[in-house]
C-alpha cells in the first residue's frame, strides 16, 4: 500500500456471507475526498439502485475522510452509506455519527468499511489495526444497544470503541439506529440495513495514528480557529445571556452558546460549576460555551447535569450528561447523555401533558430523558421528530376514532393510566412495540410513507397545517429539518436534494445565533452577495445569490461528510470577533486539507468536489426513481413540495412581513434558478450528459442514456406539446 | 513520550517564595505593558481575561465577587492570596510527610522529565524560550487605569463616586488619561446620576451601556431602554424573563412592578406587551416593531435540532 497524508490509504472489504476479508488501496477514490463520497462511488460501481436495500449484495459502506483523527477541531464524524428502506423512490442514503468511533477506524488504519453479504449468524466486525475478524455476536443479539458495546468491551478491552445495533435493527425496523455508549447515533434505518445482514456491531482498536504533511501548520490553523473563528454550538457567535466582552447576545436568552454567569453544573463531581463568562478569545473556556442542557431545557438542565461531553478533536462539548435521579422512581436509568433530536420530542407522545417531578419545570426534561435513553437503548430512530408527530397524530385522537387504524384490542393494551399520569414509562413502553415491531401502531416506525400507505391516508395528509402532526416539505418520507423557516427558500431548495432530510446546517447557524441581523446579513452578503440573506419572517422572492448559496451548503455539506467536518460547527462563516467585524473564514477548512494532506486545496476545489458528490447523488436518485416509482423526473416526482408550506398563515401573504411562507411560482422559478447552477435539466431536475461528463461522471451519463433517463418527457409536457401541435 | 517534552517558557510558573501581592503587581504591569498587541490577528488571550487567567493561576480565589460588592478588589485579591500562601505553608509539611514513603520509587515529575530523552522531530525544538518583557513603571494615573480595568473584568463598571471616594486626586488623574496612550482604553460614560468608567479592552460598549442602566437603578427607565435597545438592534421583542437574568438578576416580582408602574406614563408610551404562541409574555418598542411583527418574531414555530 502506498503511504498518504491524511488518508489511511485503504479500505476494508468484509463479505458477510462467505466471511471473506480483504484490503483495497484507496487512491483511486480520493478525488471523491472520503467518507459519503467514497461510499458513493463504490456503490455505484458496484452495488447499483436496482439493487433491493436488503439483498445480499447491498453495501453498508461505513466512511471516514483525510481530516478525522487528523488534529483538525470538529472532525470526529464518520458517515455510513446505505440503501433506503423508508424514503420515496429507495434511494442512496446516509447515516451520521459523531463521538470517538471514526476517528478510531483512522488510527486503525482504515478510510473505510464496505460490507456486503449477509451472515448467517449474528456476528460483530472486530478491529485491531490490520487484525480483523468477524466474531460471534450471539450472546448479545436481542440485547440493547448499552449492554451489547458493553460487552463487546468486556470481550475486547477499554480501548476499544464499539457501537451496536439494538432491538430495532435486528426487527428490521426502518427507523433504527446505530449507537455508541455515549448517545452518538447513525440513524436513517442503519439498524436494520446492519440487522438484514446480522452484523450486530463494530468494535475498533487502532494504535496508529494520521499522517499530516505539515503538523505546524495544522496547530497554526487550529490556534488561528480557537483564538478568532469558533463560537458556541452551531458556531454560534454570540452568547445567550449578555457577558461583559460581548456587544451582543440572544434576546431570547436562548442559542447554543449556553453558557453563562449563573448557569451551573449542579452536579459536577467536586461541586458545582458555575459556566460564567467565556471570552471568545480564551481558549480554555470554549468547552464551557455549549452547555446544549440549558439550550435544550432552560433552568432545570441545571439541576440535573453532571457535565458536558462530545466528540473526538472538538471543544465544544455539545452532549450534556446528566443524572435525572426522579427516574429512579420509576425503575428507569437516571444516566443519560445525548444531544439533538432523542431529548427533544419525547413530551410529543403526551397527549395530555407532562408534569414536573422534583423541580419547577422539569417536566420536560425528565420525560426528554427517559425517551432518549429507551430508544438508544432500542437502537430507534425518530426520522426527525416523524416517529413522534405521527405517534401524536394517532395519540390524541378519541378511542373511536383511533380504532379506525389500529384494533381495539390493542388501543385498550396500550397502558393509558401511565399517558395520564405523565408517567415516563409511557413513552418507554411505546419505544418497545416500536422497536419489536408489535401491534399495528408499530408501522409508525416504519416510515410515514409505510403508515400512510397501511392506514389508507391520501397524499394530501402530508398538506396539513397542522405543524404539531405534519411538518413534511415534501412527499418523500422525512420531514423539515433546518428549511424555510430558518432559510427561506434557500433552506426549501437544499432539501430537494437528498433522500432523507437535508442534515444542513449551514444557514441555521446564522440565523439561530441571535445576533443582530444587520451584523449577519454584512458577514453574509460579502461572502456570498447582495441579497441572499433575508431578515426573519420577512422575506423577500428568490434572486440569483440565494440559488447560488443553497447551492453552495448543499456542495460544502458533502464536503463535510466526506473530509469528515461537522456539519454543526463547519464552515466558520461567522465569528465572535467584533474586530473581525463577526467575519468568520470559509477558507479555512481548504487550508486545513491542504496542511493534512499536503496536496493544495482552494474553497472552490472543495465545492467542485462537494459538487461532484451532489452530482452522484442526483443520478443515483434518478435511476431509483426510475425503477421504484417508475418516473425519474425527479422535479415531479423528488422535488415536489407540500400545500402547506404555500397554504399556511392565511392571514398572511407570501413576503408579508410575520411569516416564512412562500409563493408557488417564486418558488418553480427558485427551482430553475438551482437546476441551472447545478447543470440539470430544468424539465426533469435531472444532471445532463454535459454536467456529468464536466465531473468525470461519463460512465454516470451513458446509464443514464441507456436506462432511457434522458429521453423522459413528463407527462403534461407531453399532453401540453401534443395539444400545442395539433 | 506520549506527547513530547514541553519546553521552558511554555507555561507560566510562579516561583513559591515570591511576595503573592508582588506576583500580581507584576502580572498587571506585564499585562499593560502588552496590551497594545493586536486582538484578532493572531492568537492572542485578550487582556481582560489575561489579568483573571493569571489571577488565577496564583492560586487565589479571586473571581469579581468582592468587586459585586463594591470592596476594593486589590485589598480582597491581597487578602486572598495572603490566606492562600498561609495555607499553602501549613499544608506543605503535610505534603511532604505523606509523599515520603513513594519518593523512592516515584521520582520528581520535573526530574524525570529532565532525565527523558528528548522527543525525535519535535517541530518547536528550535522554538526560542520567551522571556518577560521588561515592567514599566506605573503612574498614577495608570494605576488608577489598572483599577477601573479590573473592575471591568469582573464586568463592572465603576463610578466617579466611587473613584473620589477612594483616590484623594481621582478627577485630576482621570483628567490625565485621554492623554496617556497606555490609558487609551479607559472610557467614560454618562449615566442619569454619575459617570461611569470601563475598559473597552475589557468590556464591550453595549455592555458598558447595561451596567450603566443597572448602577443607575432606575428600573423604569433601565427595562424601557433595552426594550427599544432590542426592537431597533436586532431586532427582537424583549422577553420579560430577558432581567431575570445575568446581569440584571431581577425578581419576576420586581419586573411586574416596573412593568405595572411603566404604564400610563408618557415617556413609556412606546412600550407594549405581548404573549407569543408559547404564552410567554414579551414587552417591544413600537418605535422600531410594528405589534403583528414583533408578535410574529416572538412565536416559537416547530423546529428541529
Amino acid at each position: 500500500m502506498a503511504e498518504y497524508y491524511g488518508w489511511a490509504g485503504k479500505i476494508l472489504r468484509v463479505d458477510l456471507t462467505t466471511g471473506e476479508i480483504t484490503t483495497q488501496d484507496d487512491a483511486k477514490y480520493h478525488k471523491y475526498i472520503g467518507g459519503m463520497g467514497m461510499a458513493y462511488r463504490i456503490m455505484y460501481e458496484e452495488a447499483p439502485m436496482d439493487l433491493d436495500p436488503y439483498d445480499e449484495k447491498a453495501q453498508v459502506i461505513f466512511g471516514v475522510g483525510p481530516l478525522t483523527g487528523a488534529g483538525v477541531p470538529c472532525s470526529g464524524r464518520m458517515n455510513v452509506t446505505f440503501r433506503s428502506t423508508w424514503s420515496k423512490g429507495s434511494s442512496i442514503i446516509d447515516a451520521h455519527m459523531g463521538g470517538h468511533i471514526g476517528p478510531m477506524l483512522k488510527y486503525a488504519g482504515w478510510d473505510g468499511i464496505v460490507i456486503t453479504g449477509i451472515s448467517e449468524k449474528p456476528v460483530y466486525l472486530r478491529i485491531e489495526d490490520d487484525e480483523v475478524s468477524l466474531e460471534d455476536a450471539s450472546d448479545i443479539w436481542g440485547k440493547g444497544t448499552f449492554a451489547s458495546n458493553k460487552w463487546m468491551v468486556e470481550q475486547n478491552g477499554r480501548e476499544f470503541e464499539t457501537a451496536s445495533i439494538g432491538p430495532a435493527g435486528e426487527n428490521l425496523v426502518d427507523y433504527s439506529t446505530l449507537n455508541t455508549s455515549f448517545g452518538n447515533s447513525g440513524g436513517a434505518g442503519l439498524g436494520a440495513a446492519m440487522g438484514n445482514k446480522k452484523l450486530k456491531g463494530l468494535a475498533i482498536r487502532g494504535t496508529g495514528s494520521v499522517k499530516v504533511a505539515d503538523p505546524k501548520k495544522v496547530l497554526e490553523l487550529s490556534n488561528y480557529m480557537m483564538g478568532n473563528l469558533i463560537g458556541g454550538n452551531n458556531n454560534h457567535n454570540v452568547p445567550a445571556q449578555p457577558q461583559s466582552w460581548a456587544e451582543y447576545s440572544a434576546t431570547s436568552g436562548k442559542n447554543r452558546w449556553s453558557g453563562a454567569p449563573g448557569r451551573m453544573w449542579k452536579k459536577a463531581p467536586g461541586g458545582p460549576v458555575d459556566t460564567g463568562e467565556q471570552p471568545y478569545n480564551d481558549i480554555n473556556k470554549i468547552a464551557l460555551r455549549c452547555f446544549k442542557g440549558y439550550f435544550d431545557f432552560g433552568a432545570p438542565a441545571a439541576e440535573y447535569t453532571v457535565k458536558n461531553g462530545g466528540c473526538s478533536s472538538c471543544p465544544i462539548r455539545c452532549y450534556t450528561e446528566y443524572d435525572v435521579d426522579p427516574l429512579a422512581d420509576y425503575d428507569l436509568p437516571t444516566h443519560n447523555s445525548n444531544t439533538c433530536m432523542p431529548v427533544l420530542y419525547g413530551t410529543r407522545v403526551y397527549p395530555d401533558g407532562v408534569h414536573d417531578f422534583k423541580y419547577e419545570g422539569d417536566g420536560t426534561m425528565v420525560i426528554n430523558l427517559a425517551w432518549s435513553h429507551a430508544v438508544d437503548d432500542m437502537g430507534l430512530w425518530d426520522n426527525y421528530g416523524n416517529l413522534n408527530r405521527d405517534l401524536l397524530w394517532i395519540l390524541r385522537m378519541p378511542r373511536e376514532e383511533a380504532t379506525k387504524y389500529i384494533s381495539e384490542e390493542e388501543y385498550d393494551s396500550l397502558p393509558w393510566a401511565w399517558e395520564k399520569a405523565g408517567d415516563p414509562r409511557w413513552e418507554v413502553e411505546l419505544i418497545r412495540r416500536m422497536a419489536y415491531g408489535e401491534g399495528d401502531l408499530s408501522v409508525i416506525a416504519k416510515g410515514t410513507l409505510a403508515m400512510m400507505e397501511k392506514f389508507g391516508l391520501p397524499k394530501s395528509w402530508l398538506d396539513r397545517t397542522d405543524g404539531a402532526t405534519n411538518s413534511n416539505l415534501m412527499y418523500n418520507g422525512f420531514p423539515n429539518h433546518h428549511g424555510p423557516a430558518e432559510a427561506w427558500q434557500v433552506g426549501m431548495l437544499y432539501n430537494l436534494v437528498y433522500n432523507r432530510d437535508c442534515m444542513i446546517h449551514e444557514i441555521v447557524c446564522e440565523t439561530g445565533s441571535g445576533a443582530p441581523y444587520e451584523v449577519t446579513k454584512k458577514v453574509m452578503e460579502d461572502f456570498f452577495g447582495e441579497g441572499c440573506y433575508d431578515k426573519a419572517k420577512a422575506y423577500t422572492p428568490i434572486n440569483e445569490n440565494k440559488a447560488k448559496l443553497a447551492a453552495y451548503c448543499v456542495n460544502d455539506k458533502n464536503f463535510h461528510d466526506s473530509a469528515t467536518l461537522c456539519n454543526w460547527m463547519w464552515p466558520m462563516t461567522q465569528s465572535p470577533s467584533k474586530e473581525r467585524a463577526y467575519h468568520g473564514d470559509l477558507d479555512l477548512q481548504a487550508d486545513f486539507m491542504t496542511a493534512v494532506t499536503g496536496e493544495t486545496y482552494t474553497q472552490a476545489g472543495l465545492q467542485e468536489a462537494g459538487e461532484r458528490i451532489t452530482q452522484m447523488l442526483r443520478a443515483m436518485t434518478a435511476i431509483s426513481f426510475q425503477k421504484n416509482c417508475g418516473s425519474a423526473n425527479l422535479r415531479q416526482e423528488h422535488d415536489a413540495i407540500c400545500d402547506w408550506v404555500f397554504d399556511k398563515e392565511p392571514d398572511f401573504k407570501a413576503f408579508e412581513e410575520g411569516t416564512t411562507k412562500l409563493d408557488r411560482a417564486d418558488m418553480e422559478k427558485a427551482k430553475d434558478l438551482f437546476y441551472d447552477i447545478f447543470g440539470w435539466d430544468k424539465t426533469t431536475g435531472v444532471p445532463t450528459r454535459e454536467t456529468l461528463e464536466k465531473f468525470d461522471l461519463g460512465d454516470m451519463a451513458d446509464d443514464l442514456e441507456a436506462r432511457g433517463i434522458y429521453d423522459q418527457t413528463p407527462a403534461g409536457e407531453t399532453a401540453a406539446s401534443e395539444a400545442a401541435a395539433q | 513520550m506520549l506527547f513530547g517534552r514541553r519546553k521552558p517558557g511554555y507555561t507560566t510558573t510562579v516561583d513559591a517564595a515570591s511576595d503573592p501581592e508582588q506576583v500580581i503587581l507584576d502580572l498587571q504591569k506585564a499585562e499593560m505593558a502588552a496590551k497594545k498587541k493586536p486582538k484578532a490577528e493572531v492568537f492572542d488571550i485578550d487582556a481582560a481575561s489575561e489579568t483573571a487567567r493569571r489571577l488565577k493561576e496564583t492560586g487565589s480565589m479571586f473571581d469579581g465577587s468582592a468587586a459585586k460588592l463594591g470592596e476594593d478588589v486589590i485589598a480582597a485579591v491581597q487578602k486572598e492570596t495572603d490566606a492562600l500562601a498561609a495555607k499553602q505553608a501549613e499544608a506543605q509539611p503535610a505534603l511532604e510527610e505523606t509523599a515520603a514513603p513513594h519518593a523512592a520509587e516515584k521520582p520528581q515529575l520535573l526530574d524525570f522529565l529532565a532525565a527523558a530523552p528528548e522527543a525525535e522531530g519535535d517541530p518547536y525544538a528550535d522554538q526560542p524560550t520567551v522571556t518577560a518583557p521588561e515592567l514599566p513603571k506605573l503612574t498614577p494615573a495608570q494605576e488608577l487605569a489598572g483599577y477601573i480595568r479590573s473592575r471591568s473584568a469582573a464586568a463592572l463598571v465603576t463610578s466617579h463616586a466611587l473613584l473620589v471616594s477612594e483616590v484623594e486626586n481621582a478627577d485630576e488623574l482621570l483628567a490625565q488619561m485621554p492623554e496617556d496612550p497606555q490609558c487609551a482604553d479607559i472610557v467614560s460614560r454618562a449615566g442619569a446620576k454619575d459617570a461611569y468608567y470601563y475598559s473597552s479592552a475589557n468590556m464591550s460598549d453595549n455592555y458598558a451601556m447595561i451596567a450603566q442602566l443597572i448602577e443607575d437603578k432606575d428600573l423604569c427607565a433601565m427595562v424601557a431602554e433595552m426594550v427599544r435597545f432590542n426592537a431597533r438592534v436586532y431586532p427582537s421583542a424583549t422577553p420579560l424573563r430577558y432581567f431575570r437574568r445575568s446581569p440584571y438578576d431581577l425578581t419576576q416580582e420586581a419586573i411586574e412592578q416596573t412593568w405595572q408602574s411603566m404604564q400610563g406614563k408618557p415617556e413609556y408610551a412606546d412600550i407594549e406587551e405581548l404573549t407569543n404562541n408559547q404564552n410567554e409574555r414579551f414587552l417591544f418598542s413600537t418605535q422600531h416593531l410594528t405589534r403583528r411583527y414583533a408578535k410574529a418574531i416572538s412565536d416559537v414555530d416547530e423546529w428541529t435540532d
